[in-house]
C-alpha cells in the first residue's frame, strides 16, 4: 500500500514502469487497428454509397417481354416470320376427389362444357378416397373459362405447356414435332432442341410456306393421277444453297405423328436413298465435259446395245444409231451414256462424283439423313451403269445439291434448312468449270426444248432440266418389274439459273391418258410444269420471251450433227 | 427559450414522420400497380401469343385457296401477263389517223405480250432508258388525237403487274 501511495510517474521504477509502459504500448496499437479498422470502413462505405452509385437500390422492374415470355420453347418460322411451330400455355384440368361434395352433380356440370367425357367414366374418376386425378389436358381457353364459371369445389387447373404446329403437316418432315414432354424427336425439332429450349424468338428456316404449299399440292395432285405411292420435291436457291420447299408424300400431322402409319414419318427426300436413273447422265456429261474426255460434238455409238459378262445394256427407244452427246441426253441414251463414262474412266468419274457430294452423307440440319449405298468394287462395269444412274443409290438431296452446282456455274455449297441473311452466299468448292457449266444448262435446256422434258417447257421461265426414271429394287436385290421412282431435276431460268426444282413420283401406275407409259417424261415433267408458273412470280423470276434471238442464241446447241455421220465415235 | 427550441425539434421530427410515411404508402401503392401492369402485359403477351397462333393457323394456304376460289377467283398470273416498262412504246406526240382508227404499234400489245425489246437478261440493263426506244415518227401534221380515240388495253384486276394483255 505503501508503494501506491507514491504513484508520481517519476518515480515508478522497475517491474511497475514496465508493466504501464506495456499497457500503454497495447493501448496505441489496440488505437491503430481500431483507427485502421474503421478508415477501411469509412473508406468501404464512401465507395459503396458515392462512387458506385450511391443510388436506391431497385426493387422493382417492369416485365421484360424477352425475359417473361410465357412458354419455355421457343418458336420455329418459315423465311417469312410465319408461324410453323409454336408453345401456347394451356390449363390442364384436374380434381381432388375427396373434396368434391357430391360427384354426380360436379360430373354433370362438366359433361356440359367437356361433352366429349363419358359421363359414367367421370362420375367413377371423381368419387373415391384419393387426392388427385386428371380430368382433361390441354383445355382451350374458352373451355377453361367455362369451367371456371361451373365454380365446382375440388376442381383445379395446372398450368401446361403444348406445342402447336399451325401450318399442320405442310412441312412437317422439316420442323419435326416433339413428345409428351416437349422435347424434340424428328426434324428441325430434334436438332435445335437446346437452342429451341433456351428460349428466344424464334428459329428462322429458309422454307417459304407458300412454295411449300404449291409443291405439296402439285405432287399430291400429280400422285393421285397416277395412283402413285409417294411423291417428293424440293426447291433449292442456286446461290445461297437454301431450302425454299421441301415435301415428302405422304405426310403426317405433327400433333399426333405415331398415330398413323410410320411410314409417313419417312423423309423421302434425306433419308431414301434411290438409284436415280438417267438424271444421272447430267454429271456423266458434265464430268466427261470438264475431264476433257469428250466435247460437245463428240459422238458415241449407240447402235448395238453393250454386253458385259452377263449384262446387257439397252436403249428405252433406242435411236439405234452413232449419237452425238448432246443427243444422248436428248434421247436419253443407257448406252451412250456408259460409252461416255467408260471414256472418261473410273477414276475421273469417281472423283467427280465425290465432288459432287455423291459418295458420302451429306449435311442438312435435321437428323434424317441417308447414306449414299456406293459399290464397294468400282469395276468397268459399275462405271458404265453408274453412267447412266444404276448401281449407285444417293438421296434425292443428294442429286439436287449436284445440280445446284451445275446450275449455279460449278460451285458445290452446303444446302441448308435454315435462313441464311440476304446476300449471304456460303463459301462453296469449285466442281466444275464456268465453261462446262454453261454447257450442262444449254443441254439441261435442249431436253426441255426436244427431249422426254417437253411437258415441264412453260413459257418464258425457259425451264432446263432432265428426266430418270430408276426401277426399284426388291427386296430379294433384283429390279422390281413395272415398279419405278419417276423423277425429274430441273433449273430455271436456264439463262442464269436461279432455283432447282426436283420431284420424284413413287410408283406411278400407268393410265389411258399416258398411254401407258410410267416414264417421268410423262409422270413427273407436267407436274414440275405446273409448279414452276406458280413459283416463279412469288420467287421474282420475271418471264422472258423463249423465242427472242438473244435467248435463243445463248441457249444454242448444235446437236444434230451426228446424224447418219458414225465420225469420232468412241470405241 | 428552451421549451422553444424542443417544440422545433419536436416539429421537424413530426413532419420528417409525416413525410416518411408519406413516402412510403406512396411507394407501397406504386408498387401494387407496378405488379397489376405487370401482369397484365404478360396476360396481353400471352393473349398475343394465342393469336399469333390462331393467325398463322387462319392464314394456311390451303384454306386462303380455299377461300379465294369462293369469293374472289384470283389466278396465278400467267407469264404472258408480264412485261417491261420498256416494253411499251412511247405515246407519238403528233398522228396521222382518223379519230377512231387503231393506233399503230398497239397490236402486240393485245394480241400477244410484247416482248421486251431488249429481254431482262443478267449482264445487260433491263431499264434501259426511253429514249433508247424509237419512238414512232409521223410525218403529216394533223390535230392531236381525241383522248377518246386511243384504244384502251382492257384492264385486268389485281397487283402491280401492267395490264398490256388478257388472260388466255
Amino acid at each position: 500500500m505503501s508503494m501506491m501511495g507514491n504513484n508520481t510517474p517519476q518515480k515508478l521504477e522497475g517491474a511497475t514502469k514496465q508493466a504501464l509502459e506495456i499497457g500503454r504500448t497495447r493501448l496505441l496499437m489496440t488505437g491503430a487497428i481500431f483507427l485502421l479498422a474503421f478508415t477501411v470502413i469509412g473508406a468501404r462505405l464512401a465507395d459503396i454509397t458515392v462512387f458506385q452509385g450511391g443510388a436506391e437500390p431497385k426493387n422493382h422492374a417492369a416485365a421484360n417481354p424477352r425475359n417473361a415470355w410465357p412458354t419455355t420453347r421457343a418458336d420455329i418460322v418459315d423465311r417469312n416470320g410465319s408461324l410453323l411451330a409454336t408453345s401456347l400455355v394451356t390449363a390442364s384440368l384436374y380434381a381432388n376427389p375427396r373434396q368434391i361434395l357430391d360427384s354426380r352433380d360436379a360430373a354433370q356440370k362438366l359433361i356440359t362444357v367437356l361433352p366429349e367425357l363419358s359421363l359414367a367414366e367421370l362420375q367413377t374418376k371423381l368419387t373415391g378416397n384419393r387426392s388427385f386425378t386428371w380430368i382433361r389436358r390441354h383445355l382451350t381457353p374458352k373451355q377453361q373459362y367455362e369451367v371456371n364459371r361451373l365454380g365446382i369445389p375440388g376442381v383445379y387447373f395446372q398450368r401446361d405447356e403444348r406445342r402447336v404446329y399451325p401450318q399442320g403437316p405442310l412441312a412437317a418432315h422439316v420442323v419435326g414435332f416433339t413428345g409428351v414432354d416437349n422435347d424434340g424427336l424428328a426434324g428441325i425439332e430434334r436438332s435445335f432442341d437446346e437452342v429451341l429450349k433456351g428460349g428466344g424468338r424464334g428459329l428462322a428456316l429458309s422454307i417459304d410456306l407458300r412454295i411449300q404449299h404449291v409443291l405439296r399440292q402439285e405432287i399430291t395432285a400429280g400422285m393421285k393421277r397416277v395412283n402413285a405411292i409417294g411423291g417428293a420435291g424440293m426447291v433449292i436457291d442456286v446461290h445461297s444453297g437454301e431450302m425454299l420447299g421441301m415435301v415428302s408424300l405422304p405426310d403426317f400431322d405433327p400433333h399426333n405423328p405415331t398415330s398413323l402409319d410410320p411410314k409417313t414419318l419417312f423423309n423421302r427426300n434425306t433419308l431414301g436413298v434411290y438409284e436415280q436413273g438417267s438424271m444421272f447422265k447430267l454429271f456423266t456429261a458434265a464430268l466427261a465435259l470438264d475431264s476433257g474426255a469428250a466435247n460437245m460434238t463428240s459422238t458415241f455409238d449407240a447402235s448395238k446395245p453393250i454386253k458385259i459378262s452377263r449384262f446387257t445394256i439397252s436403249d428405252f427407244q433406242g435411236k439405234g444409231r452413232v449419237l452425238s452427246l448432246p443427243e444422248v441426253l436428248v434421247y436419253s441414251s443407257n448406252i451412250g451414256a456408259a460409252k461416255m463414262a467408260l471414256a472418261a474412266g473410273s477414276e475421273v468419274q469417281k472423283k467427280y462424283l465425290g465432288a459432287f457430294g455423291l459418295l458420302r452423307k451429306p449435311t442438312l440440319e435435321i437428323p434424317e439423313i441417308g447414306a449414299p449405298m456406293v459399290p464397294a468394287q468400282w469395276k468397268e462395269i459399275n462405271t458404265m451403269t453408274i453412267g447412266f444412274g444404276h448401281g449407285l443409290a444417293v438421296s434425292p438431296l443428294q442429286m439436287a445439291s449436284g445440280i445446284v452446282a451445275i446450275a449455279n456455274g460449278g460451285v458445290m455449297r452446303p444446302i441448308t434448312v435454315l435462313k441464311r441473311a440476304a446476300g449471304e452466299h456460303p463459301q462453296g468448292n469449285r466442281v466444275i468449270s464456268q465453261r462446262t457449266a454453261t454447257d450442262m444448262q444449254k443441254l439441261m435446256r435442249l431436253v426441255v426444248t426436244d427431249g422426254s422434258g417437253k411437258n415441264a417447257n412453260v413459257p418464258g421461265y425457259l425451264v432446263g432440266g432432265k428426266t430418270g426414271t430408276a426401277e426399284k429394287v426388291n427386296e430379294h436385290g433384283g429390279y422390281k418389274r413395272r415398279a419405278v421412282l419417276s423423277s425429274f431435276v430441273s433449273a430455271f431460268p436456264m439463262t442464269n439459273p436461279r432455283y432447282v426444282v426436283l420431284v420424284s413420283i413413287d410408283e406411278p401406275q400407268p393410265i389411258k391418258e399416258n398411254f401407258g407409259y410410267i416414264t417421268a417424261g410423262w409422270v413427273t415433267t407436267p407436274v414440275v410444269g405446273r409448279i414452276i408458273p406458280r413459283i416463279a412470280p412469288i420467287l421474282g423470276v420475271s418471264p422472258v420471251d423463249d423465242q427472242a434471238a438473244d435467248v435463243k442464241a445463248r441457249m444454242y446447241v448444235n446437236y444434230t450433227s451426228a446424224k447418219g455421220r458414225p465420225g469420232a465415235s468412241v470405241e | 427559450m428552451i421549451g422553444r427550441t424542443t417544440f422545433l425539434w419536436l416539429l421537424l421530427a413530426a413532419l420528417a414522420g409525416y413525410g416518411l410515411f408519406q413516402v412510403k404508402y406512396q411507394v407501397v401503392s406504386l408498387e401494387e400497380e407496378l405488379a397489376r401492369l405487370n401482369a397484365a402485359t404478360l396476360r396481353e403477351q400471352n393473349q398475343i401469343h394465342v393469336l399469333e397462333a390462331e393467325w398463322s393457323y387462319l392464314n394456311q394456304p390451303q384454306r386462303l385457296e380455299e377461300l379465294n376460289e369462293r369469293f374472289v377467283h384470283l389466278k396465278p398470273i400467267n407469264p404472258v401477263q408480264f412485261a417491261s416498262i420498256a416494253s411499251i412504246p412511247m405515246r407519238p406526240e403528233r398522228l396521222d389517223i382518223e379519230p377512231g382508227a387503231r393506233l399503230p404499234g398497239t397490236e402486240g400489245m393485245i394480241a400477244r405480250m410484247a416482248p421486251p425489246r431488249r429481254p431482262a437478261l443478267p449482264g445487260t440493263n433491263p431499264g434501259q432508258p426511253r429514249d433508247a426506244a424509237p419512238a414512232p415518227v409521223y410525218s403529216a401534221a394533223a390535230a392531236p388525237i381525241a383522248p377518246n380515240a386511243i384504244p384502251k388495253p382492257p384492264t385486268i384486276s389485281g397487283g402491280s403487274i401492267l395490264p398490256v394483255s388478257v388472260p388466255r
